[in-house]
């Protein structure tokens, strides 16, 4: 068996910014993460459109958060203070990059901001994205432009809190389908590059088909030379994975998502449920 | 035919002549109106009395000459009642050792006076060993004052620019730093311990999340309100804003116009309302975030106390809940619970310190270490082995030595400082004692003397640089607390610097009121002689020499009172007796003695004269050599031989001049061609101005004096001062007008009046020894001698060599007091007496002057009225 091609190199990480604390900390993970895997990274920001239509209301304004004052919004104010957000963005990334010899680069994009990040994501290899951001505020647990992409996105994304790290050990699911063997893989290797233990959830609903995914992921495991401890799954709903996770820390987990539960608003849920760095590992 | 009676006794005939040579008393005699004065008797010379006849065979009359015994005082062996010093008890102490009354009452006056003001300045010349005289006498004096304290810096939190002062008894500033070392190592181990605590972090997070749930809570309201109108909210680069939405879009503005109006309205109306919300429920946030801190300020403070407290309680009991103390550890405590973050995470700065492998400041430890630097204590002064009050000697009185300094430390490129690096000066190590500085190293050193100055008159010390002081630059840096000052300082210098500071320096004498002055010398009686003697005896101890033994003592006073040329007193110059203790000690050592001798001493004198008389042998040599022409012998007119002393360093000898005379007629003045050349300094150029004076009133008081007289020291050829030889000019002077030749066998030393007298003079033993060389070198023929002033007598402390010629009468020295005694001496003829007219003897010395003198007298009346004829004509 060998890795699907989509995620045999992970060589372009992109990561949304958008100023926010929780953003940065999420660009300090993938700086690290750009660095163990020898990726490039590409910082995004998008000049949000709505607020150059917000800009063409005579009655439009301001209302600072910390300065108590109202102001008119001016197309050409609001440009020109997007554009040092994306100065400051683009000297974090450039400053944290060096840091770990990573090559970067930056972009700065005007529209929808979840439109512009779906699209720039599929150019990516990975997408790392704050599972919040402003939204945070509201009271939200995900932001709408994750939203966005936990609900629509392709290829390789990984979503993170603030607080999360990365720690031992990774969680991988596996279901048998040939997207959780790529998922394997994935985790096999990122395993190995930072030294962290693995553990497998296998979600073997019948008890005939349990020998063959045992045999399967023996076969794949150490095939890679590696070891893995296998956590069996009783039901593969999120409540049942959720448990699961819960029970092995707070490592990055690997979801394969190919199984309706692991799509739509069930996915975002589970999402929701972890505070675990998440890879969500999709065919694009 | 002598007078009879007292007023002869003095009177000697001269084994040249019998009393068969003159017929009687030519004119009687003239009795001695002051002591030392010859008694002159005038005798008629007999029919057959050839005068030129008595000039050649010598001395006319023969005068007094003085006896061994009086050109020289022994030290009598026998008198001393030890063999070696090391019988007696010896004196390390200078100040019991040597007698300096006026220096000891002086320091015993300033130190008592506790006004301000009474500094002391100690003055003499230098080598008289003032230093140690002041430092031994004050440290005894010292050792029953009150112990000083001890003087430290520390942080001062509010301003930290400005270090605050602490004043503790003795002993306490080093306790107290070791305690705040303690504190600074086990601080961060206990702050560890409470602030990571579960029960901590509990509290903390608590804290913050009610913040987080109130500003959470006030989106959510805002966000809610605005869905029920319609409206967005949108966040902004510096805020948010609200927009209106359709199907869950932002509207746009073409969409937004196709709304009828009072649906437009509406949103406008809703929009500014949600704006106006926004802005009320921001306006709390920052009351919420400082209710925040507050609550975490309150909280940190009641851990890191329960942290802190026993440590610091403790110090605060240790140090008597001294004020000063108490309030420092008052401060300490509450700024470490200020920077118990920084405190707690000095230990990652310290780790990202290395990855960057950036030098680290103040030190090489960085991180906590670092931010702990401020706990310390600066121990200023410690004066915790002190026994009495300090008495400091500042060898190298430089402005920041004296006052102190604030260092600093380079860090990337920048210097650094703080009060741990604030260093003491003299001034601070010397507070609550005396102080002894040397005058000169501290007027050539820049600022010190205004330093020292300033902290005196302010009775502060102030720390700042010299370039602050002179307002040079004008950077931030430290202005540690100023220390209050109570100081006696000691000034120790020369009296030109003295009097040159009271004449130049209107603050010198406003602060340095008592002067102590050390004498050179000491009188020569048995109660000092015994002090000085034990005082020697601890020189030879403390500078580990052979014991001396009483001939070579007896011979270090003679010298001692050579030293100062007298007699009757002894010199206090330490320096020169404990250089030559020393090196008679090596000669002992070379002549393989167990204890130094007389002859050893001798030695090491006759060594020492060796080392540094080069110059007055080249020019013994080139007297002998005639190129330098003294005769020694043989009468000549208008030529004398003058006495002069040269000084090269320490070194002092005399040497003959030959001063001539030439006369002729003019208009009264006497010619000194050494003025007139610029060779003479004016004392020397004031003594021959007196001679006019003399030669008018004697000689020709109703008339005018009418010559032109010309003085000059042959072959010198740089400059000559002083007065010593006025009496040799004037003696040169008579010969050349009166024509009578002077015998050159004798040398002449002493200044006149314009009376006649003779004065004393200095260097009257070098002068002699140096004429005595010359003579000794030709010949010795009893009849060459010194004439000096009588009262000169006593100063005398001759040469061995010189004191033996005078004993065998080989050589003569002959005090005299009047310019008439010493004419006789020189000519062989009587001076004479003048009469009730005022006209001298026409035979003798004076007479035949008046003689000469009214003859140019009237030559140029003469000569006047010829031309007042010829001009009628």
């Amino acid at each position: 068996m060998t890795r699907d091609k989509a995620f045999a190199e992970l060589k372009r990480i992109l990561v949304p910014l958008d100023a926010s604390e929780h953003s940065l900390e999420v660009l300090k993970a993938a700086v690290e993460l750009a660095a163990a895997q020898g990726a490039e990274l590409e910082g995004l920001f998008v000049e949000d459109a709505d607020l150059f239509r917000l800009c063409e209301f005579p009655m439009a304004r301001e209302v600072s958060f910390w300065g108590v004052s109202v102001r008119s919004m001016e197309r050409s104010e609001t440009e020109r203070q997007l554009r040092i957000v994306a100065r400051r963005l683009q000297r974090a990334l450039e400053d944290m990059s060096r840091g770990h010899n990573v090559p970067c680069k930056f972009r700065v994009t005007r529209g929808g901001v979840p439109r512009e990040v779906l699209d720039a994501s599929k150019e990516a290899d990975l997408t790392i994205m704050g599972r919040i951001g402003w939204s945070r505020l509201c009271g939200q647990r995900m932001g709408s432009t994750t939203q966005a992409i936990v609900r629509q996105g392709r290829g390789l994304v990984l979503i993170m809190d603030k607080e999360a790290r990365f720690q031992p050990p990774l969680q991988v699911l596996f279901t048998g389908s040939r997207l959780s063997e790529a998922t394997l893989l994935l985790a096999l290797e990122l395993s190995r590059k930072k030294g962290f233990s693995l553990v497998i959830l296998m979600a073997a609903h019948a008890q005939e088909n349990r020998k063959d995914m045992q045999d399967r992921v023996q076969e794949i495991v150490s095939g890679q030379g590696a070891q893995a401890g296998v956590h069996l799954l009783r039901e593969l709903n999120p409540q049942g994975i959720r448990k699961a996770v819960a029970a092995h820390g707070t490592g990055p987990l690997f979801l394969p998502c190919e199984d309706p539960h692991l799509h739509g608003e069930s996915l975002q849920q589970l999402i929701n449920s972890l505070n675990n760095p998440v890879f969500l590992v999709r065919d694009r | 035919m002598l007078p009879a009676g007292p007023a002869v006794s003095g009177l000697r005939l001269s084994g040249y002549f019998t009393a068969e040579s003159f017929t009687g008393v030519l004119s009687g005699c003239r009795i001695p109106e002051y002591p030392g004065e010859a008694l002159i008797i005038k005798l008629k010379p007999a029919a057959d009395f050839n005068f030129m006849q008595v000039l050649n065979r010598g001395v006319f009359m023969d005068h007094r000459k003085l006896s061994p015994a009086e050109v020289y005082q022994g030290c009598d062996v026998l008198q001393l009642s030890f063999e070696t010093t090391d019988e007696l008890q010896a004196l390390h102490d200078l100040s019991q050792g040597v007698h300096q009354p006026r220096a000891v009452q002086a320091l015993k006056f300033g130190v008592g006076i506790r006004q301000h003001g009474y500094n002391i300045f100690a003055l003499g010349p230098s080598g008289m060993g003032k230093h140690t005289f002041a430092r031994q006498y004050l440290s005894r004096k010292f050792e029953d004052y009150p112990y000083p304290a001890d003087w430290c810096y520390v942080n001062n939190f509010e301003t930290p620019g400005r270090p605050r002062l602490l004043h503790l008894p003795r002993a306490w500033g080093n306790s107290l730093a070791q305690d705040m070392e303690k504190i600074i190592q086990e601080v961060p181990n206990a702050l560890k311990g409470a602030f990571e605590s579960e029960e901590y972090q509990n509290r903390v997070q608590a804290i913050q999340q009610e913040f987080k749930d109130y500003q959470q809570g006030v989106f959510e309201d805002l966000q809610e309100k605005a869905r029920q109108r319609n409206l967005s909210l949108l966040k902004t680069p510096s805020g948010l804003s609200f927009a209106p939405v359709q199907n869950g879009e932002i509207m746009s503005p073409e969409e937004f116009q196709k709304l009828d109006e009072d649906r437009r309205k509406q949103l406008e109306k809703d929009m500014e309302e949600m704006q106006k919300e926004s802005e009320r429920m921001f306006q709390r946030f920052p009351a919420w975030q400082r209710d925040m801190r507050q609550k975490l300020e309150e909280l940190n403070h009641e851990v890191a106390q329960y942290a802190l407290g026993p440590m610091i309680n403790e110090i605060r009991e240790k140090s008597q809940h001294n004020p000063d103390v108490s309030s420092f550890l008052d401060a300490v405590q509450e700024d470490i619970i200020k920077n118990v973050q920084t405190i707690l995470e000095g230990d990652k700065h310290k780790a990202q310190e290395q990855k960057q492998q950036h030098p680290t400041a103040m030190g090489q430890s960085g991180g906590r270490e670092q931010i702990m630097r401020k706990y310390r204590v600066n121990v200023l002064v410690d004066n915790s082995r002190a026994q009495g009050a300090p008495v400091i000697y500042e060898d190298n009185p430089t402005y920041a030595n004296l006052v102190g300094r604030v260092e600093h430390q380079s860090m990337m490129g920048a210097l650094i400082t703080d009060f741990n690096l604030v260093k003491q000066g003299a001034l601070h190590r010397a507070n609550g004692g005396a102080l002894i500085l040397d005058a000169y190293k501290v007027l050539t050193n820049p600022g010190a003397w205004d330093g020292l100055k300033r902290a005196l008159i302010s009775q502060q010390i102030k720390i700042e640089s010299l370039a602050e002081m002179f307002s040079l630059i004008s950077t931030i840096s430290l202005e540690p607390e100023p220390v209050p000052m109570d100081i006696k300082v000691i000034l120790v210098g020369s009296p030109l610097i003295y009097y040159l500071l009271n004449e130049f320096d209107p603050e010198f004498s406003k602060l340095f009121k008592v002067a102590a002055d050390f004498d050179t010398r000491m009188d020569w009686d048995g109660e000092h002689q015994e002090l000085f003697v034990r005082f020697m005896a601890g020189v030879a101890q403390q500078e580990k020499l052979k014991p001396f033994h009483k001939t070579g003592v007896s011979r270090l006073l003679e010298h001692s009172a050579r030293k100062v040329q007298d007699q009757k007193k002894l010199s206090t110059h330490i320096q020169g007796l404990t250089d030559l203790m020393r090196e008679a000690d090596y000669w002992a050592g070379e002549n393989g003695r167990e204890n130094v001798v007389e002859a050893d001493v001798e030695q090491a004198i006759n060594a020492s004269v060796f080392r540094s008389d080069l110059m007055r042998e080249h020019i013994q040599e080139a007297i002998q050599r005639d190129i330098m022409l003294i005769d020694t012998q043989g009468w000549q007119t208008g030529q004398i031989n003058g006495l002069s002393v040269m000084g090269l360093g320490d070194f002092m000898f005399g040497r003959p001049h030959r001063i001539t005379s030439r006369i002729r007629l003019g208009k009264g003045e006497v010619i000194d061609i050494e003025r007139e050349a610029k060779l003479s300094g004016p004392i020397h150029s004031k003594g021959v101005l007196i001679l006019s004076g003399f030669l008018g009133a004697r000689y020709a008081p109703d008339r005018p004096l009418s010559l032109s007289a010309s003085l000059v020291f042959e072959q010198s050829y740089s400059g000559i001062e002083g007065d010593s030889a006025s009496s040799a000019e004037l003696f040169c002077l008579l010969s050349a007008i009166s024509g009578v030749p002077i015998n050159q066998a004798l040398a002449v030393t002493g200044s006149v009046n314009q009376h006649g007298r003779i004065q004393a003079i200095g260097g009257v033993n070098e002068k002699i020894e140096g004429f005595f060389d010359i003579c000794r070198e030709r010949g010795l023929n009893r009849r060459q001698g010194v004439l000096i002033p009588e009262s000169n007598t006593a100063h005398l402390m001759l040469r061995r060599d010189v004191v033996q010629a005078v004993e065998t009468g080989e050589f003569n020295i002959y005090p005299v007091s009047s310019v008439d005694q010493g004419m006789e001496i020189l000519t062989g003829l009587p001076a004479g007496e003048p009469d009730e007219n005022g006209e001298y003897p026409g035979d003798s010395i004076n007479g035949l002057v008046q003689k000469r003198l009214r003859e140019l007298s009237d030559k140029r009346m003469q000569f006047a009225s010829g031309r007042e004829q010829g001009g009628e004509s």
